[in-house]
């Protein structure tokens, strides 16, 4: 209702500082009247004698300014605690102790003033004042106590308990009017029946204590003695409120507003005894709300620990901490699988020694244990189970739950308590829940840890092709006497094939196609040597043999054990029609003679290259084998990708199929065999080639 | 891949079963790396149940090399079936890798 007054005098134009004014002015004025009223009526005329009908008369315009005086200040009081925004229990509660204390303090300054008077003149005068300073006092603290106690019933509100609290305001209106502008005595049912639906509704109100939830042991025990204060100091009021104005000589009933001060009070003391009540039964049972909520926050710290990507450390402490709380343990340590050894080892450890841990555990492997079995381990009573009597530390109960997610096992936590049978099985179900969460974050912080580098090796091995693809060539040299073609292709993103085709001297062709064991970066890597090698060795005058034990030489040195590089060099010069070959390791080249139409393979060959050192490698040299060629011949080299390519059958594609399609192919250029050759080596295995391969043909013209 | 262990009196025969490509030739480094830290310097390795060898597979023998001649140790290859003796062949390995298929003559092999 004060709101509405208070937003009507907005309405009008008035700033929110103006309408406290008013309000403040009217509140001190109508007190002031009041008082002048008390002195005038008690003081001064003395008119104390009811009528007939148990109305006392009184000076004309006193009912009106009583109830203005009554009014303004509820309004008052109603905004001093309008604007509570955080539900501060204890706060609120002591600041109505205070408040209690103070006009009490008031009232007991105004009977020493009272009792001191020595001039009974001088009292006639003072004692309304005292009357009316007790008055305010008693109305200040009730009022408070409606207004503050406001804040707890819409706690969590709802428009039902908005609605009860507006007709609780309204009827407290209702018994202001009621009480200022009195109904004979005849009415008395009728105030029973009022009174009654009133209490009813103060009831219904007062079951509004969600708060108390909220609230943790130590603030409820706070919560609960601070509420008995208030109701002590109420019923101080209540005993005051009828002695002070006896003694006094003031009778009360001539108060126009008695129903109104009598019925006040109802609403801070029943909602008190509920509070009261429903303090203490929710006492004990607090420190398992606490332990849930604690339990809650913890779930949410191990997973912000995680998301954050704090450090392991740190995720599995929160872990540790939190099952220590929920298991209300003693002591505790997580122990974790190392990576290097399978081992566990102690990782953390929480208000135990190593000495403690290691009496307890009585040597046995429990982590791992409870990592098989992918189930928690308890030992109700360590001095009546087998394997743990002889632990002779005070703790005598104790869980080992497993950390573990669906495909990996990390560690245990250990959670130990002095008393035996101390673990429930809520406490199991908790803990349990820790470490799969615990688990399932480590998991993930693995995948994304992978996938991250996953992502950057895919990256670097896209610039390794890229770098690869220029290390071969793009186009190979076509010349009247001669052409090349070739076809390469890596079944991974890099590979071990390379090809190359050199015009040293004008008609003078060295040419390579090699192959390093083994697929991918290193093979890649290793590629990159032999071209470096080639490119070096074959702008010399260097004869083949020289060319390969040189390289030979070069590449032991370099290579890994195990790693080796077939290799078949050619050295063509166009002008004598003649083509040196030395093949070392490689797959042999076949040649067709188109003089005698015939295809042969060319099988003389000296070792790998990278297998053996220089000596051993000289000591298997043959003479390079030289051919005369003739318009027509051509020259077919390839790695081993094309002959061991597989059907589905697993059959091999072999050196007869390719000897085929050159045979179909031979009369044709150089690009058409070559693009035949891959084309039936697909058709071959209706599949993505397996291994990186590549057909070079030369054609001699 | 499997690979069956058989202790002779003078040797220790291997027989790897099924292809040997970059993966499974992995197994078998393992395996003569174990035999060679054991002592065990005299090796037949029966090649019978190897259909397809790839360069890794190769490479496996072409890193003992050394290591079998630096122990005065013997590495004996037997009963390689004739696509991987062409792989040995082509790559000259056959000409550094002892290569012997009668038992008898491995035998005395390893006794010499």
């Amino acid at each position: 209702m004060h709101k509405f007054i208070s937003s009507n005098l907005l309405l009008i134009g008035l700033k929110p500082k103006i309408v406290k004014g008013i309000i403040i002015a009217t509140a001190i004025t109508t007190w002031l009247v009041v008082v002048l009223y008390h002195i005038l009526q008690f003081g001064a005329l003395t008119i104390f004698e009811p009528s007939d009908n148990g109305i006392y008369p009184t000076l004309p315009g006193y009912r009106i300014a009583f109830a203005l005086f009554l009014l303004s200040n509820s309004f008052f009081i109603a905004r001093s605690f309008q604007k509570i925004e955080k539900l501060d229990v204890i706060t609120l509660l002591w600041k109505l102790f205070m408040i209690g204390m103070g006009g009490i303090t008031l009232i007991l300054l105004t009977i020493i003033l009272h009792n001191t008077t020595q001039s009974y003149t001088l009292a006639r005068y003072l004692d309304p004042i005292f009357f009316s300073v007790g008055l305010y006092a008693f109305l200040l603290y009730f009022l408070s106590a409606i207004f503050i106690f406001r804040r707890f019933v819409l706690y969590q509100r709802t428009k039902r308990r908005v609605r009860g609290w507006t007709v609780y305001l309204g009827l407290s209106g209702i018994a202001l009017l009621a009480g200022v502008f009195p109904i004979p005595s005849s009415f008395t049912p009728l105030y029973y029946f009022f009174t009654g639906i009133y209490i009813l509704l103060i009831l219904l109100l007062s079951a509004n204590v969600r708060w108390i939830a909220y609230l943790n042991f130590n603030q409820k025990l706070r919560a609960l003695g601070l509420f008995s204060l208030v109701v002590v100091v109420g019923i101080t009021y209540l005993i005051a409120s009828f002695r002070f104005p006896l003694q006094l000589d003031i009778p009360l009933g001539i108060l126009p507003g008695l129903f109104f001060l009598e019925i006040i009070i109802i609403f801070p003391f029943i909602y008190s005894v509920f509070a009261i009540l429903v303090l203490f039964f929710n006492l004990p049972t607090s420190s398992i709300f606490e332990l849930n909520s604690l339990e809650i926050a913890s779930y949410s710290k191990i997973n912000q620990a995680i998301q954050s990507n704090l450090d392991f450390t740190e995720i599995m402490n929160s872990l540790l901490d939190a099952s220590v709380l929920a298991g209300n343990a003693r002591a505790g340590w997580l122990e974790m699988i190392s990576e290097k050894n399978g081992q566990s080892e102690l990782f953390i450890r929480k208000r135990i020694d190593l000495a403690d841990i290691k009496e307890i555990k009585q040597d046995q492997a429990l982590t791992e244990k409870v990592l098989k079995e992918q189930k928690y381990f308890l030992v109700k009573n360590m001095r009546k189970h087998k394997l743990f009597r002889n632990n002779a530390s005070r703790y005598k109960c104790m869980l080992v739950v497993p950390i573990m997610s669906s495909s990996q096992t990390y560690g245990a936590i250990y959670i130990v308590n002095e008393l035996p049978n101390s673990f429930e099985d809520v406490t199991i179900q908790s803990i349990s829940n820790f470490a799969e969460q615990a688990g399932i974050a480590l998991e993930n912080a693995k995948l994304v840890k992978r996938s991250i580098e996953m992502e950057r090796y895919q990256e670097q091995l896209k610039i390794a092709k890229d770098v690869q693809q220029q290390l071969l060539p793009n186009t190979l040299p076509t010349t009247r006497a001669i052409s090349f073609n070739a076809q390469s292709e890596n079944a991974s993103e890099v590979g071990g094939d390379y090809f190359d085709v050199l015009e040293s001297n004008p008609g003078r062709f060295k040419v390579a196609i090699g192959d390093v064991s083994g697929k991918g970066t290193t093979a890649a890597f290793y590629m990159a040597e032999i071209k470096g090698i080639f490119h070096a060795l074959s702008r010399t005058d260097m004869d083949p043999i020289s060319f390969m034990n040189t390289s030979n030489q070069a590449l032991v040195a370099c290579m890994q054990k195990g790693f080796f590089v077939t290799l078949t060099y050619l050295d063509i010069d166009t002008s004598k029609k003649e083509v040196k070959m030395v093949r070392a390791g490689h797959c042999p080249a076949f040649y067709y003679s188109s003089v005698e139409d015939k295809i042969c393979m060319m099988r003389e060959g000296t070792l790998g290259l990278g297998i053996v050192n220089g000596s051993i490698f000289k000591s298997y040299n043959q003479d390079p084998q030289v051919i005369h060629y003739q318009p027509g011949d051509m020259m077919l080299l390839y790695t081993d990708g094309i002959i061991e390519a597989r059907n589905e059958e697993g059959e091999e594609f072999g050196y007869h199929r390719l000897k085929n399609i050159f045979t179909a192919h031979r009369n044709q250029e150089s690009e058409e065999l070559t693009t035949s050759i891959v084309n039936g080596v697909k058709d071959f295995t209706h599949s993505d080639l397996e291994d990186d391969y590549t057909v070079l043909a030369i054609k001699f013209m | 891949m499997e690979i069956n262990e058989i202790q002779e009196s003078e040797f220790v025969t291997l027989k790897p079963v099924g292809d040997l490509d970059a993966n499974s030739s992995i197994e078998l480094d393992i395996h003569i790396r174990r035999l060679l830290d054991a002592g065990q310097i005299n090796l037949l390795i029966d090649c019978a149940g190897v259909p397809y060898m790839s360069s890794a597979g190769l490479g496996v023998f072409v890193s003992y090399l050394d290591e079998f001649k630096d122990q005065k140790g013997k590495l004996v290859l037997s009963n390689l079936t004739p696509n991987v003796a062409e792989v040995f062949d082509l790559l000259g390995l056959s000409k550094l890798v002892t290569i012997i298929n009668s038992k008898e003559e491995v035998a005395n092999f390893f006794k010499g």
